[in-house]
C-alpha cells in the first residue's frame, strides 16, 4: 500500500517534474523567440566600418555622415570617417588604406565614379563588402558593391521637368524655351539628372532646352552663367524657365535675374525658376515664391537608411541592389512638411 | 659641425622626415595603425601622385624658374592616355609623354627665343592644356576599359612596391645620379646661381632652361597618365592636386624659389614626407584639414629657417642679450 501510495507520490512527483520540465521547455523556447530577433540585431555590433566621404565642409556630406555615425553607432558598429575633399586619387588611396585594415565594411560616397572602381575590385577581392551611399556608381561596377543607398537622379531629374512643364501651363505657355545650370557634369549625379530632365521634356516638343551649363554646383559660378543667358537671351524674347541643379543655384539664377530687371515668379510672363536638393535657401524661396519647386534630398534620411542598410547586411538580410529613397516635389503647397527636414 | 648640420639644405629634409615619423608614431602609440605593415606601402603610393612632378617643379625651380603648366598637363595626359591606350597601354603611355615632352619644349622655347619670364608662359600653358583636355573629352569623364591594367599598375610587389611607385623611384634614381656625377648638377646650379655668369663660364643656359621644361613635362604627363590607368578613368579638371603637394616637397626638399639650390634626392625627401604625413594622418584618422595645417606650419618653419635676414637679426638680438647681461 505504502509502495502503492508510494509509488502513485513518486509518479505524481515524476508527472509533476515532467510538467515542470515541458514549463520550463516552453518559457525558454517562448524567450528564445523573442530575444532572436535582438540576438540577430547584436550581429553588428563590434563590427568596424569605414565611412569614406567626399568633403567634410559640405553642409550636405556632414550631416549625412553625423547622422550615419549616430546611427550606426546605435547598432553597437565603430565608425571611422575619412574625408577626400573630392580628391579622387587620395579617395582611391583611403580605401586601399581601409583594405589594408581589414575593416568589416566600407560605405563610400564616391568622389568620382569611375576612379573608385578598381579599389572596390581590391576590396572584393579582400572579402571587405563595399556599400555605395549617394553618389550613383557607374554602370557595369555591379559586381564590385552589395548596394547601392541614395536616390534615383533621373527620377529627380524627371520630377524637374514635371514640374516645370506643369508651370508653364499653368501660367498660360504652351511652349517655352528652358536653360538648365548644372551640377558638374563631367560624371556624377548631374549627366543623370539632365537626362532625367531631358526625358520630361519630351511629353511637349514644344518646350525647348536651349543651354545647358556647366554651374559645378557652385553658386558664384552659377550666378555669372545665370547673368550671360539672360544677355544672351534678351533680345529674342528671354527665357521662360531657368532649372538650378541645385538650390543655391537656383536661388543664385533668381538673383542674377532680379539683377537684370527680370521678374521671377510663376505668373504669366514671369521667369520661372526651380531647384532641387531642399536647402534652406531653397525653402525660403519657395515660401516667398520666387522659386517654384524643389526635390527632396534629406541627408539625415540618407545617413539614417544608410546605417540602416548596414545593420541588415551584417545581419544576414537580403538586400536589393538600389536602397532608394522617395523622391518627391516641394512646392508652395507642402513646403510646410519639408521645412524643418531641409534646414541643416 | 653641429652648426654646419643644422644649416646643411641636403640634411634638413632627412630631419624634417624623421621628425614626421616619431611624431606619428607617438601620437599612434599602441594602436598600430600608423606603425603598421600598410604604411610604407600606402606612403609610396601618395608619393607616386607627387614626387616626379615634384621633381619636374624642383628642377625648374632650381634654374630660378616655375613651371605652372604640370597641373594642366597631369590632366591632359591622363586623358590623353586613356583614350589612345585601351588595347596597347604603352602606346598610351607613349603618346602622353609624347605631349608632355613636345609642351615643354615648346614653352621653353618660347621662354628663350622672346626672353620671356617662366610664370606667364606657363600660366598659359596650363590654362591651354585644361582647354584641349576639355575639348578632347567634350567635359565629359573618360573610363578607361583595360581593367586589368588598372588594377596591374597598382599590384603590390614585394608587399612594398606597385608599378607606380617603382617608376617614380627609378626615375629618381637615375637623375640623381646624373646630377651627382655628371656637370649637369653643377651647371644646373650655376645657371641657378648667377645665369649671366653661367652663360660667360661656358654653359648653354638656353638649352637648359628647354630641357628642363621638357624634362617637366615628361614628368607630369608620365604622372598623369599612370594615375589615370591606375584609377581606370580621366578627367579634364584633372583627378588630383598636385600642384601645392610638388611646390611643397621640392621646397622642403631644400631647393629655393630664388634658384641655385637642391638636389633630386632632396626633393623625393620632401616627397615623403608629404607623403608620410598624408599616410600618417590618414592612418591616426585626424580631421583631414590636420594635414594642410601640418603641411603649412612645415613649410612656414622652412621658410623662417631660410630667410637669411630675419636669421641674422635674430643672432644679433640674442648676440645683444647677451651682452646686456
Amino acid at each position: 500500500m505504502v509502495n502503492t501510495v508510494s509509488q502513485l507520490t513518486s509518479g505524481t512527483r515524476a508527472a509533476g517534474r515532467q510538467h515542470h520540465l515541458f514549463g520550463i521547455v516552453a518559457a525558454l523556447l517562448v524567450g528564445l523567440a523573442i530575444a532572436w530577433p535582438v540576438h540577430a540585431q547584436d550581429k553588428s555590433k563590434g563590427k568596424r566600418v569605414a565611412m569614406l566621404q567626399t568633403l567634410a565642409t559640405h553642409p550636405y556630406v556632414a550631416t549625412t555622415t553625423n547622422s550615419f555615425k549616430a546611427r550606426a553607432e546605435r547598432y553597437g558598429m565603430e565608425v571611422t570617417v575619412f574625408t577626400a575633399i573630392f580628391d579622387a586619387a587620395l579617395q582611391a588611396q583611403q580605401m586601399d588604406d581601409a583594405i589594408a585594415r581589414k575593416f568589416d565594411l566600407i560605405a563610400v560616397m564616391a568622389a568620382h565614379e569611375s576612379a573608385v572602381v578598381p579599389a572596390m575590385a581590391r576590396a572584393k577581392a579582400a572579402g571587405i563588402p563595399v556599400i555605395m551611399v549617394n553618389n550613383t556608381p557607374k554602370a557595369g561596377a555591379e559586381e564590385f558593391y552589395v548596394t547601392f543607398v541614395g536616390q534615383d537622379q533621373v527620377a529627380m531629374g524627371r520630377a524637374t521637368g514635371e514640374s516645370v512643364l506643369k508651370a508653364l501651363k499653368a501660367s498660360g505657355r504652351d511652349g517655352g524655351r528652358v536653360a538648365l545650370i548644372t551640377g558638374a557634369l563631367q560624371q556624377g549625379l548631374g549627366p543623370h539628372r539632365v537626362a532625367g530632365f531631358r526625358e520630361a521634356m519630351k511629353a511637349n516638343p514644344k518646350v525647348q532646352i536651349v543651354a545647358v551649363e556647366d554651374g559645378k554646383w557652385q553658386t558664384a559660378l552659377s550666378e555669372k552663367i545665370a547673368g550671360q543667358l539672360y544677355a544672351r537671351y534678351a533680345a529674342s524674347g528671354g527665357l521662360d524657365a531657368v532649372y538650378g541643379m541645385a538650390d543655391n543655384q537656383a536661388i543664385a539664377a533668381i538673383r542674377a535675374a532680379e539683377a537684370a530687371g527680370i521678374s521671377v515668379g510663376s505668373k504669366p510672363k514671369q521667369l520661372i525658376v526651380v531647384g532641387s536638393n531642399c536647402l534652406k535657401e531653397g525653402i525660403d524661396a519657395i515660401k516667398s515664391e520666387k522659386l517654384h519647386s524643389s526635390v527632396t534630398q534629406i541627408p539625415t534620411d540618407l545617413g539614417v537608411k544608410t546605417a540602416d542598410t548596414v545593420n541588415d547586411y551584417f545581419n544576414g538580410k537580403k538586400l536589393p541592389k538600389q536602397v532608394l529613397l522617395p523622391t518627391e516635389l516641394i512646392t508652395k503647397a507642402n513646403v510646410a512638411r519639408w521645412a524643418q527636414k531641409c534646414s541643416y | 659641425m653641429k652648426a654646419s648640420i643644422r644649416n646643411d639644405p641636403h640634411f634638413r629634409p632627412l630631419v624634417i622626415l624623421a621628425a614626421c615619423i616619431v611624431l606619428l608614431s607617438a601620437v599612434d602609440w599602441g594602436q598600430w595603425r600608423f606603425l603598421s605593415a600598410a604604411t610604407p606601402f600606402s606612403t609610396l603610393q601618395t608619393f607616386a601622385n607627387i614626387g616626379l612632378v615634384a621633381l619636374g617643379l624642383g628642377l625648374t625651380m632650381m634654374i630660378r624658374e616655375f613651371d605652372l603648366s604640370v597641373v594642366g598637363m597631369f590632366g591632359l595626359a591622363g586623358c590623353v592616355a586613356v583614350m589612345t591606350g585601351a588595347a596597347h597601354p604603352w602606346f598610351g603611355i607613349a603618346c602622353a609623354i609624347a605631349i608632355g615632352l613636345a609642351a615643354g619644349i615648346i614653352q621653353g622655347l618660347i621662354m628663350v627665343r622672346f626672353a620671356l619670364g617662366s610664370v606667364g608662359v606657363t600660366l598659359g600653358g596650363l590654362l591651354t592644356f585644361v582647354g584641349l583636355a576639355h575639348v578632347l573629352t567634350e567635359n565629359r569623364s573618360v573610363p578607361y576599359d583595360n581593367f586589368r591594367v588598372a588594377l596591374l599598375v597598382n599590384e603590390p610587389f614585394a608587399g612594398l612596391l606597385s608599378v607606380r611607385s617603382g617608376v617614380s623611384l627609378a626615375i629618381f634614381a637615375v637623375v640623381a645620379l646624373t646630377f651627382g656625377f655628371t656637370r649637369l648638377g653643377r651647371d644646373i646650379i650655376a645657371i641657378g646661381s648667377d645665369r649671366r655668369a653661367a652663360m660667360i663660364a661656358g654653359v648653354n643656359v638656353d638649352a637648359f632652361i628647354v630641357g628642363i621644361f621638357a624634362f617637366s613635362g615628361v614628368c607630369a604627363a608620365a604622372t598623369g597618365a599612370l594615375l589615370s590607368y591606375s584609377l581606370a578613368s580621366a578627367s579634364p579638371a584633372g583627378l588630383s592636386d598636385v600642384l601645392v603637394p610638388a611646390a611643397a616637397a621640392a621646397i622642403l626638399g631644400g631647393v629655393s624659389l630664388g634658384g641655385g639650390s637642391g638636389r633630386p634626392l632632396g626633393i623625393a625627401t620632401g616627397a615623403l614626407v608629404l607623403a608620410v604625413l598624408r599616410s600618417g594622418l590618414n592612418a591616426v584618422e585626424a580631421p583631414p584639414f590636420v594635414n594642410d595645417i601640418a603641411m603649412g606650419a612645415i613649410l612656414l618653419t622652412v621658410a623662417i629657417g631660410d630667410g637669411p635676414y630675419l636669421m641674422r637679426r635674430l643672432r644679433q638680438l640674442a648676440a645683444r642679450e647677451r651682452t646686456d647681461r
